[in-house]
């Protein structure tokens, strides 16, 4: 069942913020399922996070796990 | 710094810096020449001061490009390689010491003396302006090869300034990285190369190299209105309809900054 749902992530350095760009990217590349993205560059996602609205139940698990990200419900 | 018109904005305060610097370093050959004529250094001196002189300006232009480049990629801890020392450089500092011999050899007049002031003092000024144009290439070649996809535009001074027919010709030309701007040689010499300014004296054309990015991919251009046309969101549609080459080089320049960033680390 599709859901919506928005999630904010934080990010407190410069690497973790890019590999969250990349990994939300490639993901974004391929997948069957719709969602946006705002903050496309390491620098907007270190100073307002990485928002991510739409159906993004698989791709937050994986944003998640990246060291330094902290995850908020919007 | 992610739009063109912030990128343009940013290229034209670093270049104000190398602009002042140049007007010192003018007034700094003057004063060298006077000192010599009083007395105060020595025949031997004067040839060191002056080439310090240009050699300074040179160097001095460099550090204000690569402080520029580095604040512009955003790569916390990059420190990109300085320009130091070039063929460019060399070709300065050797005419220096010709002006030099010729204004030695000649009745030393006051329109010799004028002459190899104004000489020297155009070594000096090219010097500065071209030591930015160098180490924005040299630091933008290291981005290259970090995967940036870069855009080199030629832009006029229209503040102020009335430009020379030459340097209107290139206002807003965008050429290659390493490739030269087009000019007509047969009207003004090039001195050296034209993969930058200057294309003259007094030039007060500057390099500007945009980087191009998610935000401002789609981002028209237009040097002298630049509009903020960057986009700060995307959708998987948008995302999956961009061209497959584009696409790739962002990921792979993503990629490079990610294994630099973890080698620092």
């Amino acid at each position: 069942m599709f859901t919506s749902r928005t999630i904010r992530f934080r990010f407190t350095d410069y690497l973790g913020a890019t590999e969250a760009l990349l990994l939300v990217l490639e993901d974004a590349r391929e997948t069957p399922k719709k969602y946006r993205i705002t903050g496309i560059s390491p620098e907007s996602i270190l100073t307002n996070g990485l928002l991510l609205e739409g159906d993004i139940e698989e791709i937050s698990e994986k944003v998640a796990l990246i060291s330094g990200a902290t995850q908020h419900d919007s | 710094m992610a739009s063109f018109g912030e990128q343009i904005e940013a290229s034209r305060q670093s270049h104000l810096a190398v602009r002042a610097l140049e007007e010192t370093v003018r007034a700094q050959v003057e004063r060298t020449f006077q000192m010599w004529e009083n007395g105060e250094i020595s025949n031997r001196q004067i040839r060191f001061r002056l080439e310090h002189i240009v050699r300074n300006a040179y160097r001095s232009a460099a550090a204000v490009g690569v402080a520029h480049t580095s604040a512009q990629s955003g790569i916390p801890g990059w420190r990109p390689v300085g320009v130091f020392n070039t063929d460019y450089l060399q070709g300065l500092l050797a005419d220096v010491r010709r002006n030099l011999r010729e204004f030695n050899a000649s009745d030393r007049g006051p329109k010799a003396r004028r002459r190899a002031i104004s000489r020297i003092e155009h070594s000096a000024g090219v010097g500065a302006t071209r030591g930015y144009t160098d180490a924005v290439l040299e630091t933008n070649r290291e981005l290259q090869d970090f995967g940036y996809l870069l855009r080199k535009l030629w832009l006029a001074n229209f503040v102020n300034n009335t430009p020379c027919e030459f340097c209107q010709a290139l206002h807003g030309t965008e050429v290659g990285l390493d490739e030269s701007f087009p000019t007509d040689e047969n009207l003004l010499k090039v001195y050296g190369d034209l993969k930058g300014p200057p294309r003259h004296p007094r030039c007060k054309c500057r390099l500007v190299i945009l980087h191009v990015r998610l935000e401002n991919l789609f981002e028209r251009l237009n040097v002298d209105a630049p509009q903020d046309g960057t986009t700060d969101t995307l959708t998987t549609d948008e995302i999956q309809a961009m061209p497959s080459g584009v696409f790739g080089l962002i990921t792979r320049g993503l990629r490079r900054i990610i294994r630099f960033l973890r080698g620092a680390q």
